[in-house]
């Protein structure tokens, strides 16, 4: 053969190590802003840095309960849930195929915020019937609640077969929902302020059992969605192409919506509704990596957790001894973000 | 499963001749693609009515036909895409329901006519056409990527490998697309509009590998090529008309038949030059 | 010349009178200033009253004028003879509809509302006042007084509420011999406390208790769990709900008033005297105080 040796020496799998060495290097990235940020996390808190730092080395008993059993499981369940929504925004941008997806799309905001509301109210009426939602605690209720809604959301669009319907049917069920939580809260107005406390997100009271929930609902998500990840690319070439080379559309599509129903339940019952995490997550990957489902469903993760947790941390260092919600923090940053985006679109134009 | 069938020299423009292994042709004659009474349809309306044919392996079968007269949905209806209204569809001589998911999707490719956009890399969507051989967890053993190495190579994308499609041109992008059906290495190919996109040159080259997976490769190839003259390069034509089929058989029993003007409902010329059928645009006079 | 001098007479009394009556009128139409920077003018005593917020609705009757409410708020629930008047609405939803029936000569308001306009554009006259520290339940009652004619009872009334605070402070200051518990005062989960610098912390900064939330942090701050934490309060006030779960936050257990269970909750209708100022401040001192001294180590 007379081919230049670079040209036929391209083999196809050599290929592919180059683009996964990318990978691998901003997987490293990735853990060590992690470490960095745990690291911050213990150190900055209500007392001065020196004071924290003092803890480290010396701890005293009172010290020792703080970063131990407030700092570190926080900063560890707020990497979790953040983990959770960006694996969530990554599966929810794959199965609808749409870069604007975020994991609240079918619905679940609004069933949590519902579900919330309605535990809050329980437990101070004495209707019988709703005592044991008083009971349930805001977490159980909120993780109700979103499954609810997602399910309406699968009844109200008849099966996953079409997308535009899941979509229609997600946005639809958002709105009804928040409107009976409104007519619901203007019944008893004085929950008002924890039910704002929800809607914007807080990570204060995570705890290590909050943290091990997560993390453990974290492993059982991730496994099928990264099992799963081929069949979201050979979906992204067209849903046609996709059943042609053997995929079950609606099987993947059941999978992946349990997956994604999962994870942002979860991720809401604890820390209420976090917004811009799942969305920016993806987003930040294809940026800087630009690959294919079984990357992104790696790497969303890891920088939702990470985003989250440096969100924690601005949330609790910002106004200190006071806290942020730590929802308002990711829609700022989130939002200047997008707008970012927005601009460099319209220079590339 | 087959023994390596002949070998055969493809010569590609700008590129060094070179050997291609493809699959033997099956020695049956059982018909590699067929449907009896085939009506489909999209929701209450119906397309195509009371449809029968029989696809024999190692031909070439274009289908031509005026817009809106069903030929995407003929294929898509083939490739077990849509529903039936009535009758059936067979796949090597067993219902194309009895195959379980994979064994389909091993025995039939198909090529849509426009593919969503993404953001791969050439060489994962050509992986992925090995997707119903290696599956969930893609791991590649060596015969997927000798199939994906030699389907690159005879749509000549094998030097854009590592690109990402979004930054390949039209053309290029449909090439990567036709690898990706190739590595499938299916006995039978259906693929819609393959040449959209392709300027003359690459026209010919994906012309002349159909023709040559068909003929020596012993491939099922039924294309929807709107071009008229490229569709006559086939060996045998299926002709749609607005009203449902009009014919089905070998180019020149289309011409005996005036099929295209049929189906056109105007007078369409064909001539014949030197071995090759051409469609002459008659532009001189306006009356029919 | 008689009848020069009886006109000269009658046009020295018609003088006389017409200057009285201009005097007198002139004491009656009196301008008050409310605390929305309006200048409200009043003919005469308002006859017809409709408050929309329950301190004001307290003022009032203490003042001894509850026989000319006419409606109050739907939250206004002492003394219990207003229970029976008609409900107006919420304190951000007020029934402008039910107001204009009922043809007030004036509605009580408080400073954050935004009814005033629309009554204004409706013809009914409203007062606004601001109730929310310690200082403005003296002024809120002198107002109400000097606006309802009753200037002597609001006098009485304020002295007596600054007695009873008093003598419960002193009381209070007595019993701990100098000792200043350190306390935590939760309004809300999320954690929202009650700072020195709002009325609950002016409550306890009156008992002699010391309040981990400073003054500088705000009225009402938003704070990080961590805090309450570190300062380990001897005594937490919470809302019966959220007492059960407070060993569940973390780190909490450790909190010496956790562990120890100094927990203080009060029912719905003691906190309505904490939680606003109005002029039962006095039993709500009382109720903190007794709870300090049953837990406060």
């Amino acid at each position: 053969m007379s081919a230049p040796p670079t040209f036929l020496g391209l083999s196809v799998p050599g290929i592919e190590s180059r683009s996964s060495s990318r990978m691998l290097l901003w997987l490293a990235v990735c853990l060590t802003i992690t470490m960095l940020l745990t690291g911050a996390s213990l150190i900055v808190g209500t007392s001065s840095i020196e004071t924290s730092l003092g803890w480290l080395f010396a701890p005293d008993a009172q010290s020792s309960i703080i970063l131990w059993q407030i700092r570190l499981p926080r900063t560890v369940g707020a990497w979790f849930a953040g983990a959770l929504l960006g694996l969530a925004g990554a599966v929810a941008q794959g199965v609808f195929r749409n870069r604007l997806a975020d994991p609240y799309l079918l619905g679940t905001a609004s069933g949590a915020a519902l579900g919330v509301t309605i535990s809050l109210l329980a437990a101070d009426t004495s209707i019988a019937g709703l005592a044991w939602a008083g009971k349930l605690g805001v977490t159980a209720a909120a993780c109700i609640g979103a499954c609810a809604a997602i399910a309406l959301t699968i009844m109200l669009s008849r099966g996953v077969l079409q997308t535009a319907n899941l979509l229609l049917a997600g946005i639809v069920v958002a709105f009804l929902l928040s409107a009976v939580t409104s007519l619901l809260l203007l019944t008893k107005p004085e929950i008002w302020r924890t039910m704002q406390v929800f809607l914007l997100g807080s990570t204060g009271y995570l705890s290590w059992t909050s943290a091990c929930l997560l993390g453990a609902v974290f492993l059982i998500c991730f496994v099928p969605a990264a099992l799963l990840a081929r069949g979201l690319d050979a979906l992204s070439l067209g849903e046609d192409t996709a059943q042609s080379l053997g995929l079950s559309l609606p099987m993947l599509r059941l999978a992946l919506l349990g997956v994604l129903s999962l994870a942002t339940a979860t991720a809401v019952g604890q820390v209420g509704i976090v917004g811009f995490v799942g969305l920016v997550a993806p987003h930040l990957v294809r940026e800087t990596v630009s690959v294919n489902h079984r990357q992104l469903l790696i790497g969303a993760p890891l920088c939702g957790g990470a985003l989250l947790q440096a969100a924690d941390l601005v949330s609790r260092w910002i106004i200190r001894p006071a806290e942020l919600p730590v929802g308002a923090v990711t829609a700022c940053v989130g939002g200047a973000y997008l707008v970012f985006l927005l601009w460099r679109k319209s220079r590339d134009e | 499963m087959s023994e390596p069938g002949p070998s055969i020299a493809v010569r590609l423009p700008h590129q060094p001749q070179l050997q291609l292994q493809l699959p033997a042709a099956p020695p049956s004659p059982i018909p590699a693609l067929a449907c009896r009474a085939l009506a489909v349809g999209y929701g209450a309306r119906t397309v195509l009515d009371n449809v029968t044919l029989q696809l024999a392996a190692g031909s070439w079968t274009a289908i031509v036909g005026p817009n809106g007269s069903g030929k995407s949905t003929l294929l898509r209806a083939l490739a077990g895409l849509l529903p039936l209204h009535a009758g059936s569809v067979t796949l090597q001589g067993r219902d194309l329901a009895a195959w379980s998911r994979r064994e389909r999707a091993r025995r039939l490719a198909w090529l849509a006519q426009s593919s969503g956009a993404t953001n791969l890399t050439a060489s994962e969507v050509v992986g992925l056409g090995r997707f119903a051989h290696s599956g969930w967890l893609a791991h590649r053993k060596s015969e997927d990527d000798a199939a994906m190495r030699r389907a690159m190579l005879a749509t000549g994308s094998l030097s854009w490998a590592a690109r990402r499609l979004t930054t390949l041109s039209g053309g290029e992008r449909q090439r990567v697309y036709l690898a990706r059906v190739l590595a499938v290495e299916a006995p039978v190919l259906l693929l819609d509009e393959p040449t959209t996109h392709l300027d003359p040159p690459h026209q010919e080259d994906i012309a002349r590998l159909l023709r040559s997976q068909a003929r020596h490769g012993g491939v099922c190839v039924l294309s929807a090529i709107h071009d008229l003259s490229l569709a006559l390069t086939a060996d045998r034509l299926i002709v749609l008309g607005s009203n449902g089929l009009i014919g089905h058989g070998t180019i020149r029993e289309a011409l005996d038949g005036d099929w295209l003007s049929l189906a056109f409902r105007t007078r369409v010329n064909i001539v014949e030059h030197a071995g090759v059928y051409l469609w002459r645009p008659a532009l001189e006079t306006p009356s029919r | 010349m008689f009848c020069g001098s009886s006109s000269a007479a009658a046009l020295a009394i018609g003088i006389l009178w017409a200057l009285g009556a201009a005097a007198a009128h002139a004491d009656a139409t009196e301008s008050l200033r409310d605390d929305a920077q309006r200048d409200v003018a009043f003919d005469h005593p308002p006859q017809r009253i409709i408050t929309l917020l329950p301190s004001l609705t307290e003022t009032v009757c203490a003042i001894g004028a509850c026989d000319r409410l006419v409606a109050t708020d739907r939250y206004s629930q002492w003394p219990p003879q207003v229970r029976s008047l008609p409900k107006a609405g919420g304190l951000d939803d007020a029934e402008v509809e039910l107001i204009v029936a009922l043809k007030p000569d004036l509605v009580l308001v408080s400073r954050s509302q935004r009814i005033t306009d629309r009554l204004a554009a409706l013809g009914i006259p409203s007062f606004a006042l601001q109730t929310d520290r310690y200082g403005d339940i003296a002024h809120t009652v002198a107002t109400i007084g000097a606006i309802l004619g009753l200037k002597q009872e609001a006098g009485r009334l304020n002295e007596s509420i600054a007695a009873g605070v008093d003598r419960i402070g002193a009381q209070a200051l007595l019993r701990r011999h100098g000792a200043e518990p350190s306390v935590y005062f939760e309004v809300d989960r999320a954690p929202y406390a009650a700072g020195a610098a709002s009325f609950i912390g002016e409550l306890l900064t009156r008992l002699g208790a010391r309040n981990i939330v400073g003054a500088d942090l705000g009225a009402f701050p938003k704070l990080n769990p961590e805090y309450v934490v570190r300062y380990n309060p001897d005594v937490i006030f919470i809302s019966p709900k959220d007492a059960p779960a407070l060993a569940e936050r973390p780190g909490w257990d450790q909190i010496r008033a956790v562990k120890e269970h100094r927990l203080c909750s009060f029912s719905s209708e003691v906190d309505d005297t904490i939680v606003r100022p109005g002029p039962r401040v006095a039993d709500g001192m009382r109720a903190i105080d007794d709870c300090l001294a049953r837990v406060a180590p």
